[in-house]
């Protein structure tokens, strides 16, 4: 058994550019290894994730000359989060000072499932670490990395359903409120997150969700003042339509595209959406 | 006292993220993280990093900090250090395999030395040498089939040690040591202060400092195990030997010895006539 669970982490481990899978089936690939891991704000440097299934090694690598200057060692398994199916990933705040990395959700399926996350000061590469039960991922940080948003999901099956929750990471605490859509209240959300679009000051998240039977929506995170707004594209694609669409920020407006057309846009002030 | 040593390395790597984890006191040991090896032609860095039980070997592509590919090898290696300068080794001339280390015991004590070769496109571990005593990498032929290796005698002030080749595809150890062709010297001694590969990756050259005797420089031919040292004929105490660097010029038709801008001497690397400058 420890020979196929090393073998087995080996494995994990070998897959430099997979995205890991979370442990439960059907949960969206939430971590990445190697690669091109999470590019500083400043791009000077990124961080990359390395692992041995038991320790992962945080690496600080130079993005011109690939020299790595600096890495610390976290017990355990985490990775750079990765928040869309695009492979886009984050973790880092937009001062550059607080990086976030995922684990997965460990546990048996009849034991309580946890999930951890590592967040590392980068200027003294010490971390520590946050414990949820259940099974979460990494969503947002804001900008000055004060708050985390993370998500909490409910069901992993076919179609995920979750919760956007924020966790104050100045007082440790988790808020008890889930972050909803004040104007439709919904606090369930269902889909697939596909791509994301940050603003230039690191506070507005635009992800673009994928739904089974339902158009595609673009979930805006405001992650200063910790309130979101779903905004439905009135687009008829089937889901592997959905899944090709990516986001283009430019002056006030969000484009969404399909193979490099913009098939709608949307007003990042009022929300509103035009198709194209 | 081996295990001692050892704990202490590997605390030390495990502990110095970010900076040069040498812990040898006869070799300039391994380095873990930083620049590895690599990058200058093929556009990837090798990098090492010590973990707990096992050894982290990741590629980094250099234009861009990707991660391209990383492996997990059982055992504590790191990538060689061939000289004082922290000038890396390991990594044969035509790209294809990349030389780790351990560190091993201190000469005359017991216990064994383990370098392992790994595929640099796959990064699978394709040779693992494991030898008794205290050695250290020197070089690779280009072709990535000779290992030469520094078989240490003696630690200290007075290092004495000698060149020795391992055939990576008959998996043994060549009797006997690479001697200086000129002098018929087999056992060396010096500090390795700086290295100058020539670009097809067959000729090392290495600059050695000497208390109270003038430095030499051991060029290496990698490909028919032949080893010529040269002395180089400057009045310098060893700490001022220790600031020379080697630079080949003239499509690698001559070493420059340089003391910080300036040319001081150079070496003719077909004759090995040196000429002070």
């Amino acid at each position: 058994m420890k020979k196929i669970r090393t073998t087995l982490l080996l494995v994990l481990v070998a897959a430099t550019f997979a995205a890991t899978a979370g442990a439960q089936k059907g949960l969206p690939a939430t971590t990445l290894i190697g690669g091109k891991g999470v590019l500083a704000p400043d791009g000077t440097h990124r961080y990359v994730a390395l692992t041995t299934g038991r320790q992962t090694l945080v690496s600080v690598v130079r993005v011109h000359g690939g020299q790595v200057v600096r890495w610390l060692y976290v017990r355990g398994f985490v990775g750079v989060p990765v928040v869309g199916e695009d492979g886009t990933t984050d973790g880092i705040s937009r001062d550059g000072r607080t990086l976030v990395l995922a684990g997965t959700p460990e546990g048996r399926p009849n034991d309580r499932v946890v999930t951890s996350f590592a967040v590392v000061d980068t200027a003294s590469l010490r971390f520590r670490r946050v414990t949820f039960p259940g099974t979460w991922a990494y969503d947002a940080i804001s900008p000055d990395g004060t708050i985390l948003y993370l998500i909490e999901y409910e069901n992993y099956g076919r179609t995920p359903t979750y919760r956007v929750r924020a966790y104050d990471l100045a007082a440790r605490r988790l808020l008890s409120r889930p972050i909803v859509d004040r104007t439709i209240g919904e606090r369930l959300m269902r889909g697939w997150a596909v791509t994301r679009a940050t603003n230039s000051t690191g506070r507005w998240e635009y992800t673009l969700y994928a739904r089974q039977g339902s158009a595609p929506f673009v979930h805006a995170l405001d992650t200063v003042q910790q309130r979101a707004y779903c905004v439905d594209l009135p687009l008829e694609l089937r889901r592997p339509g959905q899944m090709r669409l990516r986001l283009v920020l430019r002056a006030g407006e969000l484009a969404v595209r399909s193979a490099g057309e913009t098939v709608a846009v949307v007003d990042t002030r009022s929300f509103v959406v035009q198709r194209r | 006292m081996k295990k001692l040593l050892a704990l202490a390395i590997t605390a030390a790597a495990i502990t110095a993220g970010g900076a040069h984890a040498n812990g040898s006191p006869y070799s300039p040991g391994l380095v873990y993280g930083w620049a590895g090896v690599g990058a200058q032609n093929s556009g990837v860095r090798f990098v090492a990093f010590g973990m707990p039980k096992s050894t982290i070997v990741a590629a980094v592509r250099a234009r861009d900090g990707h991660v391209m590919k990383s492996t997990v090898v059982r055992g504590f290696y790191g990538v060689p250090l061939v000289s004082y300068d922290g000038t890396a080794g390991g990594l044969s001339g035509d790209g294809k395999s990349l030389v780790l280390a351990s560190y091993g015991p201190l000469p005359g004590e017991a216990g064994e030395t383990r370098l392992i070769v790994l595929n640099t496109k796959t990064l699978s571990v394709v040779r693992s040498v494991v030898l008794r005593g205290s050695w250290s990498y020197d070089a690779v032929s280009p072709d990535g089939s000779q290992l030469y290796l520094v078989e240490h005698i003696a630690a200290g002030q007075n290092p004495r040690y000698r060149v020795r080749s391992f055939d990576l595809r008959a998996d043994r150890l060549i009797p006997g040591a690479i001697v200086d062709r000129i002098d018929r010297l087999a056992i060396m001694g010096g500090q390795p202060v700086t290295r100058a590969t020539s670009s097809d990756g067959r000729w090392a050259y290495t600059l050695y400092a000497r208390e109270k005797r003038e430095p030499f420089v051991h060029a290496l031919d990698t490909v028919r195990r032949e080893a010529f040292c040269i002395d180089v004929p400057l009045e310098l105490a060893q700490p001022l030997q220790m600031e020379l660097r080697l630079r080949l010029a003239g499509d690698g038709g001559t070493l420059g010895v340089r003391h910080f801008r300036e040319t001081v001497a150079v070496i003719d690397t077909k004759t090995f006539g040196v000429r002070r400058t």
